[in-house]
């Protein structure tokens, strides 16, 4: 019953192929310019100003770390970004699924429930990997 | 991105209840429908876990969930949510332009104070003690004063953007060129100047955090901010229909 036109379809596609364009391009920046070197993007002004790790901390360390294959080495800088990409790829996966049936819907829609999970998750996260009991979480 | 503003009507092979409750502001059923929604501006979300119209609506369309509705997701919208770009936009706008004749202003300011300064640097020694003083001489002190005005401007600008502008009519002057405006979620009235300063505090205390806050309506259900959710406000596409 629900018959997608080509022309329709291909806008639909539009934003997921332009999601996965920059994902790639991110991917690919990160890993030509290495973030373990330090300032090579700048530096965390939250880090700066505390001295604190900042949840996001370590992050493209361990992207960079990923478009290399070495998953120890991702979870050391950030443990978050592993499952976080592996998160994303699958939600885009089923995106893009939608999308082909016609759903012009959004990538992601939290909840609340998800919204506050989240968000405890970074809090607690970015408490832990400041103490001295969480230094393993702290970036390496 | 996304399209959360498709009407959806319920199927008329099913005469159901009608779509929502009752609107609690009735001057807002008088307005034309602008956004092909018979009730915006009156939000319409039922509990959650309960479909919207009561009546089912899946067998009608096998496979798909109505269009604009993920799945297992929130309720159609009850409002036209403004796009992140159109926010983004708005935001640098009202950052940099707005407040800019002030910005200028202290920066001719500061080139007539600082043109024909010169620094002085006296040094003291003897035996046993080394001591240097530097001093800066023939500052013009009419480009001081320019450049205090300057700066005295653009904080003015801002807040009269930020505070007054938006919270009387629920756009700054970058939301407007962009057409889009912030509005309390209860009513789809403008903030009032008293939470229109609240929610920019709150901006500038979030600031962004690792970008998550400014990133933030790219996945909530009603595209808001962490400062929209505090102080509960929405931004739409367009103006608001009924300032105050």
């Amino acid at each position: 019953m629900t018959m997608t036109k080509p022309e329709t379809r291909a806008r639909s596609l539009r934003a997921p192929l332009a999601v996965a364009a920059a994902g790639l391009g991110a991917a690919t920046l990160l890993y030509l310019r290495d973030p373990h070197r330090a300032g090579a993007y700048g530096f965390c002004p939250f880090h700066v100003i505390t001295g604190w790790w900042c949840p996001g901390c370590g992050g493209l360390r361990a992207v960079n770390d990923l478009t290399h294959g070495d998953l120890i080495g991702s979870l050391s800088s950030n443990v978050l970004i592993l499952p976080l990409v592996v998160v994303l790829v699958v939600a885009w996966i089923r995106w893009l699924r939608r999308r082909w049936g016609g759903v012009d819907d959004r990538m992601i829609v939290l909840g609340r429930s998800a919204t506050a999970g989240i968000l405890v998750v970074l809090a607690v996260f970015t408490v832990v990997r400041n103490t001295p009991w969480g230094a393993v979480l702290a970036p390496t | 991105m996304s399209d959360p503003n498709q009407p959806q009507q319920p199927d008329p092979a099913q005469p159901g209840p009608p779509p929502g409750p009752p609107p609690p502001q009735p001057q807002y059923g008088q307005q034309p429908p602008q956004y092909g929604q018979p009730q915006y501006g009156a939000p319409q979300y039922p509990p959650p876990g309960q479909p919207p119209y009561g009546a089912p609506q899946y067998p009608q369309q096998p496979g798909y969930p109505p269009p604009g509705q993920p799945y297992g997701g929130p309720p159609p919208p009850a409002y036209p949510y403004a796009s992140w770009w159109s926010r983004v936009g708005a935001y640098l706008l009202d950052r940099i332009v707005v407040p800019l004749p002030g910005y200028l202003l202290a920066g001719l300011g500061a080139f007539i104070a600082f043109k024909d300064a010169r620094s002085v640097t006296t040094t003291y020694s003897g035996d046993y003690y080394y001591d240097s003083d530097s001093e800066l001489t023939n500052v013009n002190g009419v480009g001081i004063a320019i450049m205090v005005a300057g700066i005295l401007l653009a904080l003015a600008l801002l807040v009269w953007n930020m505070v007054f502008r938006q919270g009387n009519t629920g756009q700054t002057l970058g939301k407007k060129w962009l057409s889009i405006s912030v509005v309390r979620e209860a009513d789809g009235r403008p903030l009032g100047p008293g939470m229109a300063f609240v929610r920019w505090l709150l901006l500038w205390i979030l600031g962004d955090l690792c970008f998550l806050n400014f990133l933030w309506p790219l996945w909530d259900p009603r595209h808001r901010c962490w400062h929209d959710m505090l102080v509960t406000s929405v931004v739409i596409k367009g103006a608001v229909t009924a300032p105050q």
